[in-house]
């Protein structure tokens, strides 16, 4: 019988534990990774958050509050991670505009440094979505979190993670409602 | 009367609807290596915290070693004294100058003093560890 993750926790807190840990990773590498896919367009950079995401997880797992469950702690914890990456890419994308027009430089500087070969192709109804919309219905829909839970993870109001779920809901009728409207 | 919001949520698909589509296209994704990547990580990291602890021990005892030693010499002439003659109590001073050995001799022909160099390798390798710790996790 497999182990709850509470039952893992406990053994990597109290024992660091790696082999427990290890089951951990195994459980939810594809939740993490296909959410930070959904975030980042890019499988590579995707999956290099991901492994920093359980390695921050192995560090700070005494962190972890009672009563909260592990898949919504490691969900806060890879959104923080696509945060800072976001937040990091950001400002080098901005120091490297400031760059090409300071200084003349012979061959032109590809915009794009970074490979095609790992971007992805959003399905469509959540390419209509807003980034924050998006990331909360991944969270409802596809890691099955409440929406309290979404609320710790992504930090906003419960309010509005109910609104971004009506709305994407919402959003995503009309889009199929458009698709059926050209098919005529 | 019927009321309308600004927007209409009353068409909008169910959970399981959308949970369904999400699910469909958002497939499972398999373990191609990324486990035994994180856990060879992990075991890397737990390695080096070893490594580093033992160091940090290592330079902390070189740090440490000829002060206490002296010291400890000290506390010993001390309770000697202190066992054999209650008198000698009242008059009984701590040998600061015995101490003073640690500083540093500029005089020095023969080059620096034992115990500054074993402070200076001491304070180099608590000073390096963490950025070798930091190396060694890549």
């Amino acid at each position: 019988m497999s182990q709850s993750d509470e039952a893992l926790v406990a053994r990597v807190v109290s024992l660091r534990d790696q082999q427990a840990f290890a089951v951990l990773v195994e459980r939810y590498q594809s939740q993490v990774r296909n959410y930070l896919r959904q975030l980042t367009r890019d499988s590579v950079n995707a999956d290099d958050l991901a492994q920093e995401t359980f390695i921050r997880a192995w560090d700070k797992m005494d962190t972890i509050s009672g009563g909260g469950r592990f898949a919504a702690w490691l969900m806060k914890v890879a959104h923080n991670m696509f945060l800072q990456a976001y937040r990091k890419s950001k400002r080098y994308g901005r120091l490297i505009e400031e760059l090409e027009h300071d200084t003349t430089v012979m061959t032109p500087i590809e915009n794009n440094s970074v490979s095609d070969e790992g971007s992805l192709d959003m399905p469509k109804y959540l390419s209509i979505l807003s980034e924050e919309e998006r990331s909360v219905m991944l969270l409802y829909f596809v890691n099955d979190l409440t929406h309290s839970e979404i609320s710790e993870v992504s930090g906003l109001p419960l309010g509005t993670v109910k609104s971004h779920i009506h709305r994407g809901k919402f959003k995503i009728r009309e889009h199929f409602e458009l698709k059926d409207a050209d098919m005529v | 009367m019927t009321h309308h919001s600004k927007t209409d949520f009353s068409n909008e698909p169910s959970d399981a609807q959308v949970g369904a589509m999400f699910k469909n296209d958002i497939a499972m994704i398999a373990d191609d290596g990324f486990v035994d990547a994180v856990v060879e990580r992990v075991r890397r990291r737990v390695r080096n915290r070893k490594i580093v602890l033992g160091l940090s021990a290592f330079a902390g005892g070189l740090i440490g070693f000829v002060p206490l030693k002296q010291l400890g010499t000290e506390i010993a002439k001390g309770i000697e004294t202190f066992a054999v003659d209650w008198q000698s109590v009242a008059t009984f001073s701590f040998d600061w100058s015995s101490l003073n050995s640690l500083s540093f001799d500029w005089q020095s022909v023969a080059g620096w003093p034992v115990q500054v160099q074993w402070l200076i390798v001491g304070i180099a390798v608590a000073v390096l560890t963490p950025f070798m710790a930091r190396l060694l996790d890549g």
